[in-house]
């Protein structure tokens, strides 16, 4: 490690979006349901900081949160703050949040067809994009528009600028959409489940595609997703997500080579592997997490995994664990009885 | 060679698009023995699905046979088809849409019953706590109603419904995709076991390899509408002797990433071609790292490799002497590609994966 990079570490960096104490909360029923408790984090420029759970943990509306559209009046930003570069967005104007929405910070969803205005075709809603944030001729927002569609693959930009969405594959309205959001040059960018709804070979160019992006760009990435591998592959960082709640967070290798908690540990062992293990045999067994999620609002004072927990004991079901860091500052877990961070 | 239970013989599946012909399956050969899962795996439009719906008599078949237990199913009327329906069943993608909200699930899983006309009320009523019990629902559940069920306790039901009739086949349909992993690894166990219990085949269709490795017995792979690659070696995935298997292995997320060995993928370019105006030649030769000129130009019949092995590709070189070349790296033998198949763990029938080469049509 040279001078530089010693001096660098010794002051920590300041934080290019800073997410601490986050609540969202639905408002429907009589009391507010917290979805999202107490969610913090931190993301550095150029990093890329995955968020992973399963269907209904909170990932997905703590994205939603940081550009503050999230489905108001049902749901609501509950508390805490989301500082982007030291300016906190939760307390910002409409006006203001407009603005980073359109430069500052971008999102790209799940569904790309759905994701692009049907009755618009592809360029305009691009030359829309860049001429919302930068003062630029029509005809020469189209020019970088192409270009745009180029540095994201499309085969032929010339020509499929002028097609409707509905013309071309789910891949290439992902590749648009992409194309989109990078429009901006944003400083952070925010992916929901990207290749989820893709084919196997698509996904892989679309993940590609995003790593190339940011070396390109140096980008900040918040990806969501539910899929532990893709985590694995694109991401510095892991924060696994429980109902609503961040249970365990750190370097992505060393959290999924040493999963801490119980949850985290059981969602790996879950995953088929299919290396050969039944060889001439019968289909092993996988392992299970037993039981459900639990609905929002079910939730006793314990910690929400221990009805489910191998390693439960009286102590879990009466207090909540604090994400609490042992050991190593970079990781931290919610759990009173953690693995040991030997290999699982 | 035992018989199957169910075979394909040159099955296509037409469909008429603005004055040109969609071949959404085109000559497909197929068996599945009993208590067999058979997984078909592929990309959207490759014909998986289209094959599964014409198998439970669902789509138009516009070419080729197929007969279960030996009986003819294709060009049956409705009337006709109906007392053969017990024996194949099915579990759809979305337990969220493949169960009536109107219904109470003993109602739903009463169903298959009712409309065979099968038992009274009461034997009816034994029969579906029985069923709820064999899928690890409480006998609670039968006078709830679906939306008070999980995903992953809404595809029990599903699985519940389609073991009504005693079925000597179920096609699943994607039937973890939409569910969460913790829960998807409760449904594929209940799948397992289910086949080790009752002896049922499964026709599993998937894209996610990840499951297919796990629980297939034999796979086939499809590619706009064609097999590619048919196979029940152990080293099917791991040494493919299709360039698309092993794009598609490539293209795969796994944890393998986190080994510090590991290599980059290489990422398979384009998309898969419109099925209304396919390539002359090997359908993958668009896309094909290793495609040369006879690739473009004549269609590689599915040959078989081994006794457990077929792949349609020009690029792959069995030597007299049995040695298999590919321009991708994997070189093995014949000898190496026989046999080695998972054999099917059931009390039902001690079968060893059909030898390939008896179902090729000569």
């Amino acid at each position: 490690m040279n001078a530089a990079a010693l001096a660098a570490n010794a002051l920590p960096a300041p934080a290019l979006l800073e997410v601490e104490h986050l609540v969202v909360e639905s408002v429907a029923g009589a009391a507010p349901v917290r979805l999202v408790d107490d969610v913090s984090f931190r993301l550095e420029a150029g990093g890329t900081l995955a968020i992973v759970g399963e269907s209904g943990c909170g990932k997905s509306l703590t994205a939603l949160s940081l550009l503050r559209i999230l489905p108001e009046p049902g749901v609501r930003l509950g508390g805490g703050s989301i500082r982007l570069a030291g300016e906190d967005l939760s307390t910002a104007s409409e006006e203001r949040l407009c603005q980073v929405r359109n430069g500052e910070i971008s999102m790209i969803f799940q569904d790309p067809i759905a994701s692009l205005n049907p009755v618009q075709t592809v360029g305009a809603q691009i030359v829309e994009a860049i001429r919302s944030h930068r003062d630029v001729p029509r005809r020469e927002a189209r020019r970088q528009a192409i270009a745009l569609l180029r540095s994201v693959h499309l085969p032929d930009p010339e020509t499929r600028i002028d097609y409707y969405p509905h013309r071309l594959s789910g891949g290439m309205c992902q590749r648009v959409m992409i194309a989109m959001a990078l429009a901006s040059k944003p400083r952070v960018l925010i992916a929901d489940e990207p290749t989820t709804a893709l084919d196997t070979t698509v996904q892989a160019q679309v993940m590609a595609l995003l790593k190339q992006a940011q070396r390109e760009t140096g980008t900040a990435v918040v990806l969501i997703t539910h899929n532990l591998a893709v985590a694995a592959d694109a991401a510095e960082d892991v924060a696994v997500m429980y109902a609503g709640r961040i249970v365990e967070s750190g370097p992505v290798r060393a959290v999924f080579r040493a999963p801490r908690h119980p949850y985290t540990k059981g969602l790996l062992a879950a995953i088929p592997t299919g290396e050969e293990s039944g060889e001439g045999g019968e289909i092993p067994r996988l392992v299970e997490i037993a039981g459900t999620v639990p609905r929002p609002g079910s939730l006793g004072p314990g910690c929400a995994f221990a009805a489910r927990c191998p390693r439960r004991q009286a102590r879990c079901s009466q207090e909540r664990p604090e994400l609490a860091s042992d050991g190593d500052p970079r990781r931290a877990a919610a759990c009173f009885y953690p693995y040991d961070g030997a290999a699982p | 060679m035992r018989g199957a239970l169910l075979s394909c013989r040159d099955v296509a599946v037409e469909f008429p698009v603005a004055g040109k012909v969609l071949r959404a399956v085109d000559g497909v050969d197929l068996d599945i023995e009993p208590a067999t899962t058979v997984a078909v795996v592929g990309e959207s439009g490759c014909g998986k699905s289209t094959l599964a719906r014409a198998i439970m008599g669902l789509g138009p078949v516009s070419r080729g046979s197929i007969t279960l237990e030996g009986k003819e199913l294709v060009g049956l009327t409705p009337r006709q088809l109906r007392p053969l329906r017990p024996a194949v069943q099915m579990v759809f993608q979305n337990p969220f849409g493949s169960l009536n909200p109107r219904l109470t699930v003993g109602r739903i899983v009463e169903e298959p019953l009712f409309v065979q006309g099968i038992g009274d009320r009461a034997s009816r009523r034994a029969r579906v706590r029985e069923l709820l019990d064999m899928v690890g629902l409480d006998a609670g559940s039968e006078r709830q109603f679906p939306h008070q069920f999980s995903g992953g306790q809404r595809q029990r039901i599903a699985i519940a419904r389609a073991l009504a009739l005693s079925p000597k086949l179920i096609v699943c349909d994607e039937p973890v995709s939409a569910l969460d992993v913790s829960v998807q690894a409760q449904v594929l166990n209940l799948l397992v076991r289910l086949q080790r219990d009752l002896g049922i085949a499964y026709l599993f269709i998937s894209h996610d390899l990840s499951v297919v490795r796990h629980l297939a017995h034999r796979t086939v792979v499809m590619y706009l509408g064609r097999v590619v690659a048919r196979s029940s070696h152990r080293s099917f995935w791991s040494a493919p002797l299709h360039p698309y298997v092993l794009a598609l292995r490539d293209a795969t997320p796994t944890m393998a990433v986190l080994d510090d060995t590991a290599k980059p993928k290489a990422v398979l370019e384009g998309e898969v071609p419109s099925a209304l105006d396919p390539p002359p030649g090997c359908r993958f030769s668009t896309r094909c790292p290793y495609a040369v000129d006879l690739c473009r130009t004549v269609y590689p019949e599915l040959r078989p490799v081994s006794d457990v092995e077929s792949v349609a590709c020009h690029r792959v070189e069995i030597a007299s002497d049995g040695r298999i070349r590919t321009p991708w790296g994997v070189e093995t033998s014949v000898a190496e590609r026989s046999g080695g198949g998972r054999t099917v763990a059931s009390g039902a029938a001690p079968a060893v994966a059909t030898p390939d080469s008896a179902f090729i049509a000569p």
